[in-house]
């Protein structure tokens, strides 16, 4: 079930983009995240299929077997030396990250932050993710929205240690600052990214303030299931939520009510487009001085790989709306952003 | 009368006891939700498997002894026991028995080359540590295992009739009474106590350290499995992170029931009021916003708390007796 | 006289050599990079971390206690640097003396608590590693400095002899030097190791057991700092999660290096280099591993067999050493 939606979305890319296929490059790109995830799952079958398509030498998905800095840098140290020669990383700090690819960038290995930003100054090519502030500033814009325009907000979020944390509070407040007096934040419960912590603090907040909040906003996987199945499990429709990410149990509760919606990105765009755009420079080209870079609170070589948010009415096909944004994406990307 | 108030007060749970009711009455004063019927069920939850977990701890705590990888023992028999469900489509009670039979195994490992090679538990439990949690990682590559079946997720969160008591805390409750049973009624139970107190003494009387050490890790292994799917059971999905967070709670709540590191002294019903206490006062934490840094913080000083406690009494205790004991 | 080479031959540092040289020339048969000029840097850069994180507990196992809390003490060094030189402006010098005084000042209070409480210094460094590591993400909400002085962060990245070491490799080599020094030749260190073998005697010959053990905490307050001001040289920022959740993902190096290399769990007999061959062999196993693709969730599978193996090979080591030694 959770390979469906990459299935679908590769196999129209894998239509759109027969061109491509041909003899292999030189190029042998890993994918790195930050630790184990289930969001990144999708890279997998991103980088082998951009092997396929794109005919690179390798894409393969490399993951630290923690959440933990140095083991990430441990791992592409070492699969630098075994001979991969492009680097997409989820980067497992904003700054600490920039050390190793300055590192890699002066060994003439391009590198990429793919699903979360480095902040600037830094060497990587690119960011290529979703604009998580932006996700979770839409994301409390719709629950808003369902809650009438006025109540109690509670919002809970992933690792703090995580760079997209600070932006996705931020954003939520933002989203509350803007919608007048009658919406509040009564709680933010974060560094909750994995289920049983989560599942504790999730529970002993339903059960203390339960009656008194409204809606409910995750900006991180592991606290969006876990919120989903604790409304499924009290029943309670009164409280709104909007969760983010496409785990089945989000989608479930999304169909039988008890969750509003969610805001979904595209980790598997992410991964085939990032390995594409990887060969390409290896290949010479690079990125124009004029190309189109959004700016985010961490960088300005920013690159939306898209968000959607998708509520009881269209998640059965949101699959389509993600397919539309990562062909789109990659259809425009080398006359948009390079030099080739 | 007074005879049997001061024999109470002797008692390790006693004291914890007191501790649980004022620090109740206190929390319900202030906010009277603590006692409302949701909260219990979240906090008879939250008890239910830390129940397991602490006294699967406590057993190796008798004997004198660590084990480090309760935790991963419990992570690789609920990634089995879901796996196992969702690859294989097996039964549910078959799945349990796969599980249980990983964890004891896992603990049988532990006890049986602790006890062939002589080298502390600690350093055994730790290598296993990694290799349990290694296999756990290996096989789902980090991904849950999500298609677990109804009556498995229906016993995770019914609760029994209209009563705020979740079925989860049957098993944990019913286990406690067995433990107490073991090892206060028991040979074997009396045993391990002895043979924590001093190994030479207790092998000088007869008993086999190798049938104690190995028994001992068997039911610390056996008891993280049902802790393990347990939690499964909770969080209707069978992630290989679960135990990851074990360690630090498995040694609070002996420590804070009183058990002392060196073996020979353990108290399950002291054991349990131990988990009660780290439940109250965490969810308290979270009732009061207070920030969640403080949960680690506060648990910390906990152990810290009891240790000075149970050292106090001792010292009472041996200057009530007058025997100097300089170690 | 003539015994000492076959004695040598016999010890725990000898087989570990073996190994070590066992490995590399498997590890640059089998795959390929491994004698790349990067790897071998990168190697460097892993080992030196790991060798002083290994000597940090250490010292504290030479009294038959632990160090849980070692990742927790050089997190909060860290970051204490960090606050020190990014939000102070305190220099990098004056800095990196207060680092390494917050490390050893932490290595005091658990020392403290151990010996005043007489509990076993398990049970205490792992109270003190929450409350560190809670307090720590308190003060500092979480958030990393990350702004840190060039002329700090840039030790980090800089390259010796054609490019091939780390300059910190060699920070860690002279750390094992000076423990050496102070261990073997010095009068404190005597009465270090010998209130670790027996404290009953120690004490009756005058020597005061709890100031000794309390040392011991303090010097291993001050190796996790130092391996800590390292791993912020080579992150080039202070991160709370630099060690991990509660910083205890140092506790596999630490345990791994000084228990490979013949440090006796019991207390009172350590071995300096032994210790220091130890990180090699994990980091250049770890090394292996990754390069020959088993897979990288397998590799911690790997590194649990390793310890065992490990242990029970000097077990068995020990049980011909003794035999032999009754034969002879």
């Amino acid at each position: 079930m959770k390979f469906l939606f990459s299935m679908i979305t590769s196999s129209a890319i894998l239509m759109a983009s027969g061109a491509f296929a041909g003899g292999h490059s030189p190029t042998k790109v890993a994918l790195v995240p930050g630790g184990p995830h289930p969001y990144f799952a999708a890279w997998e079958k991103a980088g082998k299929d951009a092997v396929k398509d794109f005919g690179l030498g390798k894409a393969d998905y490399k993951v630290p077997a923690e959440w933990d800095l140095s083991q990430q840098n441990e791992l592409i140290e070492s699969l630098v030396g075994k001979g991969y020669n492009a680097v997409l990383v989820f980067p497992g700090d904003a700054v600490g990250t920039n050390k190793i690819l300055g590192e890699l960038d002066d060994a003439g290995i391009p590198t990429a932050a793919l699903a979360g930003c480095v902040e600037q100054p830094t060497k990587a090519k690119m960011c290529f993710g979703t604009d998580t502030g932006h996700s979770a500033y839409l994301g409390t814009k719709q629950l808003i929205k369902a809650m009438g325009g006025k109540g109690k907000i509670a919002h809970f979020t992933g690792f703090l240690v995580d760079p997209n944390t600070t932006l996705r509070i931020d954003a939520v407040e933002k989203a509350v600052a803007e919608a007048g007096g009658g919406v509040e934040i009564i709680q933010v419960i974060a560094d909750i990214d994995a289920y049983e912590p989560a599942d504790e603090k999730i529970n002993a907040f339903m059960a203390a303030q339960g009656g008194e909040v409204d809606g409910i906003v995750t900006t991180a996987w592991v606290p969006a299931v876990v919120a989903s199945q604790a409304l499924t499990n009290m029943g309670d429709k009164r409280i709104k939520m909007v969760g983010i990410d496409h785990d089945e149990v989000v989608l479930k509760a999304i169909k039988e009510g008890f969750v509003h919606g969610t805001m979904l990105q595209n980790p598997y765009g992410q991964g085939y487009i990032g390995s594409y755009v990887m060969d390409k420079i290896r290949g010479g080209c690079s990125f124009k001085a004029s190309a189109p870079w959004k700016t985010t609170a961490q960088t300005n070589q920013f690159i939306d790989s898209g968000t959607v948010f998708v509520d009881i009415s269209d998640v059965d096909t949101y699959v389509d709306a993600m397919r539309g944004i990562s062909l789109e994406i990659l259809e425009t990307f080398d006359g948009t952003y390079l030099d080739c | 009368m007074k005879i049997t108030q001061s024999s109470l007060l002797k008692k390790d749970w006693f004291g914890l006891l007191i501790v649980v009711l004022l620090s109740g009455t206190f929390i319900a004063m202030l906010k009277p939700a603590f006692l409302s019927a949701f909260n219990l069920y979240v906090l008879m939850v939250s008890v239910s498997y830390m129940l397991i977990i602490a006294l699967s701890q406590m057993i190796i705590i008798a004997i004198g002894q660590m084990n480090l990888s309760v935790g991963a023992i419990g992570g690789l028999v609920a990634i089995s026991f879901s796996g196992v469900m969702e690859v294989y489509q097996i039964s549910v009670p078959v799945a349990i028995c796969i599980g249980l039979v990983i964890g004891t195994v896992c603990g049988f490992l532990n006890g049986y080359i602790t006890v062939k090679s002589g080298i502390s538990a600690f350093i055994i439990t730790l290598a296993t540590l990694y290799i349990f949690k290694g296999i756990n990682l290996g096989i789902t590559e980090a991904e849950p295992f999500y298609e677990i079946p109804e009556t498995v997720k229906n016993f995770g969160n019914a609760k029994i009739g209209t009563s705020p008591i979740p079925y989860l805390i049957i098993i944990p409750v019913i286990i406690t009474f067995l433990m107490w049973v073991f090892m206060n009624r028991t040979e074997t139970g009396r045993h391990m106590l002895a043979y924590g107190n001093s190994v030479q003494s207790a092998e000088l009387i007869g008993i086999s350290s190798s049938k104690v050490v190995v028994t001992a890790h068997v039911i610390s292994g056996f008891l993280a499995a049902i802790a393990g799917m347990l939690v499964v059971c909770r969080l209707q999905l069978g992630t290989p992170n679960i135990g990851d967070s074990w360690l630090l709670p498995s040694f609070a709540a002996p420590v804070i029931g009183g058990a002392i590191l060196a073996g020979g002294k353990v108290d399950v019903i002291a054991t349990a009021l131990g988990v009660l206490i780290v439940a109250i006062i965490s969810q308290a934490l979270v009732i009061f916003k207070i920030d969640p840094f403080f949960v680690q913080i506060f648990l910390g000083v906990m152990i810290l708390l009891a240790v000075f406690v149970n050292r106090y009494r001792e010292y009472k205790q041996e200057s009530s007796k007058k025997i100097f004991n300089n170690d | 006289m003539n015994k000492k080479i076959p004695n040598f031959v016999f010890t725990n540092q000898f087989g570990l050599l073996c190994l070590v040289v066992t490995f590399i020339l498997i590890f640059s048969t089998v795959t390929d990079g491994f004698t790349s000029r990067f790897n071998i840097f990168a190697l460097s850069r892993v080992v030196a971390i790991d060798i002083m994180i290994g000597l940090a507990m250490m010292v504290v196992i030479l009294t038959g206690g632990l160090n849980l809390a070692l990742g927790a003490i050089g997190v909060c060094a860290a970051m204490f640097g960090g606050w020190c030189m990014e939000t102070m402006g305190i220099p990098v010098i004056p800095s990196i003396f207060l680092i390494l005084g917050m490390g050893s000042f932490l290595g005091w209070v658990n020392g403290m608590i151990t010996v005043k409480t007489g509990v076993h210094s398990f049970i205490v460094t792992l109270a003190t590693m929450s409350i560190y590591f809670g307090l720590m993400t308190m003060l500092t909400e979480a958030e990393a400095f990350r702004r840190l002085p060039e002329t700090f962060t840039e030790f980090g990245s800089m390259k010796l002899f054609k490019k091939y070491i780390s300059p910190l490799l060699l920070l860690s080599l002279a750390t094992c030097g000076a423990l050496f020094y102070l261990f073997k030749y010095t009068d404190i260190g005597r009465k270090l190791i010998a209130a670790g073998a027996n404290p009953d005697a120690a004490e009756l010959s005058g020597i005061s057991v709890n100031t000794m053990f309390i040392y011991c905490h303090v010097l291993s307050g001050f190796l996790a700092a130092m391996a800590a001001i390292m791993l912020t040289t080579r992150i080039g920022a202070a991160i709370p999660s630099m060690a991990g959740q509660l910083g205890m993902d140092w506790l596999l190096p630490a345990f791994l290096a000084p228990v490979i290399g013949g440090t006796l769990l019991s207390g009172g007999k350590l071995s300096v280099f032994g210790t220091m061959l130890g990180a090699v062999l994990v980091t250049l196993i770890t090394n292996g591993l990754y390069l020959i693709d088993v897979g990288e969730f397998w590799i911690r599978f790997f590194l649990g067999i390793i310890l065992l193996i490990a242990v029970l090979l000097d077990k068995t080591r020990e049980f011909f050493t003794l035999k032999s030694v009754i034969v002879s």
